[in-house]
């Protein structure tokens, strides 16, 4: 375990303020990633602090103090971008494939096409869109896709964050990539033209 | 019907989109040709929507090898599978991409926002 998570949990108050100098800037740079707005990440900035020094008891160690907090942040950071489109969390059942009764695909697939973005700027812009994607993801796909990619605990270890089964975890990160797969192909993010 | 044309025609009678006589045109050559009969009912016994659900378990290599191998078969005989999974597959690496992200160099938190920030802790 961290030390200065076992100082945090402590309440050492020197430890918040050595928390918030090492990490702040570089999650201050992941919220306006999200955000592109100064004001906004910083509000993002400081809603993740807070739920961060709220739930540092429940801080394991499985992933580094930075990774546990950059998921918090930029989560803190998507919830905020989603707000500010006023689009409500939604089942999410209907970004799932659908199939007919046969169980064949309703609808033929498309291919994605060659990947490959070399472009700098082309890349961030393609970062930033998946991240809007992410951002519309209701809750239950959100986290653990989060856990596993930020943070990038085992089936086991995210089963243990979110009060499940490991195979549980297991669906609900599928069923999670699909759905983000399914958005992204709504708006041809990473998808040749 | 050429065995080209049922192979891609399968897919669209399992999906119920030919017309009757088309749909009598796969069922006669699928009858005839032991290779597409093979093919359709390979289809039938391991559908889409099975694959799909065990996707992540075959791309993990969780399946059993008996059972991998039947998911292989699936993906080599159907066009729709095969998309998906790329699609699936750009999309785990797009995630951790720009989710992980690559940081920029890190800046110092400027001091008024580590004050607002203790402020707020005090608050709650």
């Amino acid at each position: 375990m961290d030390a200065l998570a076992d100082r945090l949990k402590a309440g050492d108050a020197e430890a918040f303020e050595e928390l918030v100098r090492t990490y702040g800037g570089r999650l201050r740079a992941v919220a306006l990633s999200v955000l592109h707005d100064p004001a906004d990440a910083d509000e993002a900035l400081q809603e993740g602090f807070l739920a961060a020094f709220r739930s540092i008891g429940r801080f394991e160690g499985r992933s580094q103090l930075g990774t546990w907090l950059h998921r918090i942040v930029l989560n803190a950071a998507l919830m905020k971008l989603r707000a500010k489109r006023s689009r409500p969390d939604q089942d999410g059942e209907e970004l799932l494939p659908q199939f007919t009764s046969n169980g064949v695909f309703a609808e033929r697939q498309d291919d994605w096409g060659p990947e490959g973005v070399e472009d700098e700027v082309a890349r961030g812009e393609l970062c930033a869109r998946v991240r809007e994607c992410v951002a519309e993801l209701p809750e239950k796909f959100r986290i653990p896709l989060m856990l596993r990619d930020v943070e990038g605990l085992s089936a086991l270890e995210m089963a243990e964050r979110l009060g499940t089964t490991a195979n549980a975890a297991k669906i609900r990160l599928h069923r999670a990539r699909q759905a983000l797969r399914t958005l992204l192909e709504r708006q041809r993010v990473g998808v040749a033209a | 019907m050429t065995c080209k044309q049922c192979e891609v025609d399968v897919h669209e009678y399992l999906r119920g989109t030919l017309s009757a006589a088309a749909r009598a045109e796969v069922e006669r050559h699928a009858a005839e040709c032991s290779a597409c009969g093979d093919l359709l009912r390979r289809c039938q016994e391991l559908t889409c929507k099975d694959f799909v659900e065990f996707l992540n378990d075959y791309l993990d290599g969780d399946l059993d090898g008996q059972r991998h191998s039947v998911f292989d078969q699936h993906l080599s005989d159907c066009p729709d599978c095969r998309a998906y999974v790329a699609s699936y597959r750009r999309t785990m690496e797009l995630s951790v991409t720009a989710l992980r992200g690559e940081l920029a160099v890190p800046e110092e938190i400027p001091e008024r926002l580590l004050q607002a920030i203790h402020d707020s802790r005090k608050q709650r």
